[in-house]
């Protein structure tokens, strides 16, 4: 493809989560606005889409993660390359809440960063009648983290947008502070560090 | 005699079964000639006995029978005298005859007598007296009589009319009386004898009493016979009496009916001279030929008068055809047939004068309303020409020749009017398609200025022989950006919009002006004109097409010429005429039909595109680079896709296009995996891994059902291809220990007991301790660092599945850890040989890897 005069700036999402909490349904509700009502254990999966964020085109890229992982390892390599997480539970299960510190802790501890883009997603607000984490938890542990937190249906598309553009917009602001050297691609910073590390 | 007798009985009366009783040898007295004839008395065999006399004459040939009576039709027999051989006979009229002697004259009256005495109404005897004597003669006559040979008949001599029933009961008991007597038979018969004559003297008393009372019966039947006949007279007066009066009645009758015919048909012929006369009546006369064209209520005036004319010259529907041959008829017919002639003269050179004016005014200025991208209805003309309408439809019926001939000269002066606008029209479409353009200067210029980018498939091709040129091969499709694509496809809406008004106008107009509507009443008189089309329907086609011939042609040229500039331009075309020809007003019209032979076109033109998308694909060939990453023709497909999905979106021609989808990613699956095979330093895995994870990601944006299986596949594909991937790689950093325990494996499941494998040479403690050796926990890091950096390499920037495939790969890496520990701990027990690393150090190195970039 012949190079474009302007490539779309691209932002890295992570999805992370206790399993059967809706992470995938939220990104499929995103990516082609359908909702699949089965569930099936994710392993990895990557989106790729075309966005205006704020009048300005920006591509997201997705990484829908699994829920269950026998070594919470494995996931250091792709938090280390996600640039912003939705880090979702279900508001109808207490043990998916509990989950979100042992994921906050290891993002933090991978990216050595305390001010990460990081969105608390609640998800499953349609199943208000099934509610076992209230509204108040999710919201003083959010202040404690200092994130947003926010409820989504991935069944009603309630704030399925809104959290991953809020998260976006996160990830663009730190882009900007992190020293707006814009033109240099993030690959080749990589590269850089990758080459580092090897010699 | 006798022996005559014998003849005539057998001669005679054995055949009709009679007996002969009695004969007289007789000649008639008045005749000089003396032919012998004989009179007989016959009974018959048969009961009841009827009795007959014959008249028997002896000719050469034998005895032929004269004449015969019934022995009831005897009236009187006249003995006349002893002394003559005369005697008289009164049968149906008076016989004389002269017997050969007395004794047979006598023989017979004793017969004739004897047997007459027993009928209920005897006749006369006239002189003839029975006696004591006669009565003996006949007794021996009687045996004469008699066929000597029937002994019966000799016997029952006495009974020889047979005997009844009660006679014989009668007999039986007077023998009966007599059975013990039989001795005294003479006695017996003395008794008998005795008996029989008190009987026969009570038998001839109660004759002779009846006899006056007969007599006296007999006379009043006389005379009622003769009071009827009487009657009878006078009724024949009577009735011909009436005779006469009847056929005088009739007579009258007749008389009456013919004056009752003779009345109707007077009547008749008068009606029929009214209708001849109203028929043939036409007031105006001469003064519609100055008919005044020029104002409606002259118009209206002349249609009132040219219908009347029609009226009068239609006589033959209304009149007997007889009634034609009349001559005031043909004088009349002939002086308005010369009316109708001139009539429709006037009338077809101020229709013709008009049509010219009218295709000339009409024609000066249109371009102000063609600059609106619409056709201009000529409502001046319409106007002006509806009044006629009528008298159209008349010239039509009544001078078709004329009608034929002003059909041509509208035709031919309004032609030019369409034909110039509709090439203003076209015109005007370009200017403003090309002036829009001017930005990105695609469709501004002439096709030299267009840049084939090549673009979706086009795109494949100029890569596979990038040193060509890529003009020459150029379709060129995908020239245009979406704004122009969008424009072009605005402009032919409005011109396929601003084309239906006038034409949909022009074509009613025509219809009911020239009275061309499909099953119009008078539509076999079209066939003047047009001779091979007999319909109306067919007529006004014609009509149409030599108006608007223009339109197809145009139409065709500005959609060819621009789809030369950009194929796909075919894609929203055919969609736009689909719509077009499908709108309701549009059905059946004339402007309907050209949509739609020109959507055939586009048709064509459109599977020509697609064709040459899938054969453009078949032919795509592996980029020259590192990463061939996501082949063009699947993002071309994805293009093509958005592209067409906005130009079909729900048309009517939407089947059309997933027809191609499904042909199309049939190509696009082929393609694939066709190129991932030819591939070189990327592994084929990898290709198809990140083609169909893209494909499957535009087919679920694309969401068009029809392609759910085609989405499922890629999908499938996408994790056959990540598995095979990973397999084949995964293993790269203990290559050497995972060729060990292959074998042991393989020895395993030859049937080697697992802890008998370290027996084997190969695959013996110090051989296992030798492998583990190679691989000390830095060497593992160093093989994963390394293999890290491969799938880094292998993988493109396109499809971002870097952190897919390394989780795949730390999970399999840790299996594989395990299944060793465990293959080593059963193989090897109590060995306490372990490998140099944990899975701690494998998820520390993961760490780390990860942070290291
Ligand atoms: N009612 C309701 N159900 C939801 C919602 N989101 C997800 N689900 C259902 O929850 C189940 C699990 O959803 P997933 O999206 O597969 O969960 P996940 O977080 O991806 O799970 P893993 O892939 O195992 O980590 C599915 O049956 C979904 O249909 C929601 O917002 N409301
Ligand atoms: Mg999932």
């Amino acid at each position: 493809m012949s190079p474009k005069t302007t490539t779309p700036s691209l932002h890295k999402v992570i999805m992370v989560g206790s399993g059967g909490v809706g992470k995938s349904a939220l990104t499929l509700q995103f990516m082609y606005d359908e909702f699949v009502e089965d569930y099936e254990p994710t392993k990895a999966d990557s989106y790729r889409k075309k966005v205006v964020l704020d009048g300005e085109e920006v591509q997201i890229d997705i990484l829908d993660t699994a829920g269950q992982e026998d070594y919470a390892a494995i996931r250091d390599n792709y938090f280390r390359s996600g640039e912003g997480f939705l880090c979702v539970f279900s508001i109808t299960e207490s043990d998916s809440f509990q989950a979100t510190q042992e994921f906050r802790e290891q993002i933090l501890r991978v990216k050595g960063d305390q001010s990460v883009p990081f969105v608390l997603v609640g998800n499953k607000s349609d199943l208000e009648d099934r509610r076992k984490v209230s509204k108040e938890d999710a919201e003083n542990r959010a202040a404690e983290w200092g994130v947003p937190y926010v409820e989504t249906s991935a069944k009603t598309r309630t704030n399925v947008d809104k959290v991953f553009f809020d998260l976006m917009r996160e990830i663009r602001v730190r882009k900007d502070v992190e020293g707006g050297d814009k033109d240099a691609p993030n690959k080749h910073k990589k590269r850089k560090k990758l080459k580092c590390s090897i010699l | 005699m006798s022996g005559v007798k014998f003849e005539l009985q057998k001669e005679v009366f054995e055949s009709t079964k009679e007996r002969l009783h009695g004969v007289v040898t007789v000649q008639k007295t008045n005749r000089k000639k003396k032919i012998p004839a004989y009179l007989c008395i016959t009974g018959s065999i048969e009961r009841p006995i009827r009795f007959t006399i014959y008249l028997v004459k002896k000719t050469e040939k034998g005895f032929k029978r004269k004449q015969e009576w019934t022995l009831s039709s005897l009236k009187e027999s006249n003995y006349k005298s002893k002394e003559s051989l005369e005697f008289d006979l009164q049968l149906e009229k008076s016989y004389h005859w002269l017997a050969q002697s007395v004794e047979e004259k006598d023989a017979f009256f004793a017969l004739l007598h004897q047997i007459c005495s027993r009928m209920h109404r005897p006749p006369k005897f006239l002189n003839f007296h029975i006696d004591e004597e006669d009565e003996a003669t006949r007794n021996v006559n009687m045996a004469i009589v008699s066929v000597p040979k029937d002994t019966q008949m000799i016997e029952s001599g006495d009974e020889e009319f047979g005997l009844t029933e009660r006679e014989e009961f009668d007999l039986e008991k007077v023998l009966g009386r007599a059975e013990n007597a039989v001795v005294n038979a003479e006695a017996f018969m003395e008794q008998l004898a005795k008996e029989l004559s008190i009987l026969d003297g009570e038998n001839i008393h109660s004759i002779m009493d009846s006899e006056a009372q007969v007599n006296s019966l007999m006379d009043s039947i006389d005379k009622s016979i003769s009071q009827l006949e009487e009657i009878e007279n006078e009724l024949v007066d009577y009735e011909d009496a009436v005779t006469h009066v009847k056929s005088a009645v009739e007579k009258i009758e007749e008389e009456n009916s013919q004056m009752g015919t003779a009345a109707k048909n007077n009547q008749h012929l008068l009606s029929e001279l009214t209708n001849l006369i109203r028929a043939l009546d036409f007031p105006v006369g001469s003064q519609i030929l100055n008919a005044d064209f020029n104002s409606v209520e002259g118009i209206a005036k002349a249609t009132k008068d040219a219908y009347a004319l029609k009226e009068a010259l239609n006589i033959e529907e209304n009149i007997h055809p007889a009634l034609l041959k009349m001559r005031s008829v043909a004088d009349q017919k002939r002086r308005l047939e010369k009316f109708k002639q001139k009539f429709s003269q006037n009338l077809m050179s101020h229709l013709a004068k008009l049509f010219i004016h009218h295709g000339n005014i009409s024609s000066i200025d249109s371009s102000s309303t063609v600059q609106a991208l619409r056709l201009p209805i000529i409502n001046l003309m319409y106007n002006e020409l509806t009044p006629y309408t009528k008298l159209m439809g008349w010239l039509k019926v009544m001078d078709s020749e004329a009608y034929g001939s002003l059909l041509k000269t509208y035709t031919l002066s309004i032609q030019k009017i369409y034909e110039k606008n509709v090439r203003i029209l076209f015109e005007e479409a370009r200017t403003r398609i090309s002036g829009s353009a001017t930005t990105s200067g695609k469709l501004s210029g002439s096709t030299n200025d267009l840049r084939i980018r090549g673009r979706f498939f086009g795109k494949t091709r100029s890569l596979a022989n990038r040193e060509g040129d890529t003009e020459s091969q150029g379709s060129g499709e995908g020239s245009v950006d979406s704004s122009e694509r969008q424009h072009f496809y605005d402009i032919l809406e409005q011109v396929l919009e601003g084309l239906e008004p006038s034409v949909n106008t022009e074509e009613k107009f025509i219809a009911s002006f020239f009275c061309l509507e499909i099953g119009s009443s008078s539509s076999g008189n079209v066939s003047i004109v047009s001779p091979s089309k007999g319909s109306a329907g067919g007529e006004l086609r014609r009509i149409m097409s030599s108006l608007f011939s223009a339109i197809e042609t145009e139409l065709n040229s500005f959609l060819t010429n621009y789809e030369k500039m950009e194929a796909s331009f075919c894609m929203g075309a055919m969609v736009r005429l689909g719509n077009h020809a499908l709108k309701a007003e549009n059905t059946s019209t004339y402007i309907g039909m050209i949509f739609g032979s020109v959507l055939v076109q586009e048709k064509r033109s459109f599977d020509r595109l697609m064709n040459s998308y899938v054969q453009a694909i078949n032919d795509s060939r592996l980029p020259r680079k590192a990463k061939p990453g996501i082949l063009a023709f699947v993002t071309d497909f994805e293009d093509f896709a958005v592209m067409a999905e906005s130009i079909f979106g729900n048309s009517a021609r939407r089947s059309d296009l997933e027809k191609w989808y499904v042909k199309m990613l049939t190509a696009v699956f082929d393609g694939i995996m066709r190129l991932a095979g030819e591939s070189g330093k990327t592994p084929g895995e990898v290709i198809r891994m990140e083609n169909f994870h893209r494909l499957h990601s535009i087919l679920s944006r694309l969401k068009v059902p029809a392609l759910e299986q085609q989405k499922k596949d890629a999908k499938i594909k996408y994790n056959e291809a990540l598995n095979g991937y990973v397999t084949k790689y995964f293993g790269r950093p203990l290559i050497k220990l995972n060729e060990f325990f292959e074998g042991v494996q393989a020895k395993v499941s030859q049937g080697v007991k697992e802890s008998e494998i370290g027996y084997q040479m190969a695959f013996s403690r110090a051989e296992l301790k030798r492998v583990i050796k190679e691989y000390p926990a830095k060497e593992v890091k160093k093989g994963l660092e390394s293999l890290y950096r491969k799938v880094e390499k292998h993988l493109s920037e396109d499809e971002n599945l870097l952190q897919v495939v390394w989780r795949a790969m730390q999970e399999e890496f840790i299996v594989q850890y395990k299944s060793i520990e465990s293959l080593i701990s059963r193989c090897y027990p109590g060995s306490k040989i372990t490998l140099e690393f944990t899975i701690d150090d494998i998820l520390l190195f993961f760490s780390e890897i990860a942070q290291s970039h």
